[in-house]
């Protein structure tokens, strides 16, 4: 049982990873495709981090994969946002009229 | 506790940092503390430094041979603490702060599930802009986590804070995201009632 709920959120979050993909293909701008990246693929690392969790075999496994989980979440937002700046800083000339 | 400054002088240091930081900001539920003094500071690291070394052995499953890494890691850590300028201390209010992490768990899934059906929809749904948002926050923690938490709510990304004024991408500028922002804050503001009162971080 433990395994079919695992598999099945291992599966629900590759299924962001690829929409966060299909957005970084599709997404007109870098602004939207950070969107994509930030958050589909953040939800996405969350479902697969839960699904290992209820294989780990141990407290230990589940404390790292929360941790790797949480600083993810983290990281990517702000990175997104550094990015973010960083773009409409260097496109400031020309889309700030 | 024999070197710690004399009451006076906190009073003193106390006054001129509030006069100072409340011509910048005049928000008055928070007020500001400022430490300065190198004594403090080393004393202000000990904290974070505990709490990374603890994540470094989680992380590492308390392997010893880890602390390869993990000691110049620290090392680094705690200089770039020491060189940034001292910010405010927090205090965060537990029940409020369950709340948000509850709260802000079902928002980082609809904006996940929202940007990955729009990405997957053949029309692909786009009305991209740029908004400007000022906020009530005050500087440093609660400002942070509200331009962290903005990226991973539907719709919307933080692209520049510039004091008080937030820069927010959105996906769809047809939505009114007023409402959200404004929901936001208030649930991030319950969660830094309080600062910590000079004097009281040296317990």
């Amino acid at each position: 049982m433990t395994a079919i709920i695992s598999m099945v959120l291992i599966g629900a979050g590759t299924l962001f990873f690829l929409a966060g993909t299909i957005g970084l293909l599709r997404f007109p701008d870098l602004h939207c495709q950070l969107h994509a990246l930030t958050k589909a693929d953040g939800l996405g690392l969350t479902l697969i981090g839960l699904g290992a969790a209820l294989l780990a075999g141990s407290a230990g496994d589940v404390a790292r994969i929360a941790l790797i989980c949480a600083f993810a979440a983290l990281s990517g937002a702000t990175c997104g946002h550094l990015i973010a700046r960083h773009a409409r800083r260097g496109n400031s000339e020309a889309r700030d009229v | 506790m024999t070197n710690s400054p004399s009451p006076a002088d906190a009073a003193r240091t106390a006054i001129t940092t509030t006069t100072r930081s409340h011509a910048l900001q005049p928000s008055p539920p928070f007020g500001p503390v400022e430490r300065t003094g190198l004594r403090i500071r080393l004393r202000r690291l000990i904290l974070p430094i505990v709490l990374l070394a603890l994540i470094w052995s989680m992380l590492t499953d308390w392997r010893l041979d880890a602390w390869v890494f993990g000691l110049p890691a620290l090392a680094i850590a705690a200089g770039l603490l020491l060189a940034m300028p001292p910010s405010r201390r927090w205090r965060l209010s537990p029940v409020p702060t369950l709340f948000f992490a509850l709260w802000f768990a079902v928002q980082a899934v609809r904006g996940a599930v929202d940007v990955a059906l729009r990405a997957m929809s053949p029309r692909m749904p786009l009305r991209p802009g740029f908004r400007s948002w000022r906020t009530f926050l005050p500087e440093g923690a609660p400002r942070i986590v509200l331009a962290n938490a903005v990226t991973l709510l539907p719709g919307t990304l933080s692209a520049e804070i510039e004091g008080e004024r937030l820069v927010i991408h959105v996906l769809d500028n047809r939505l009114d995201h007023d409402r959200a922002l404004a929901d936001l804050e208030s649930r991030i503001a319950a969660i830094f009632t309080a600062h910590l009162p000079e004097g009281e971080v040296a317990a």
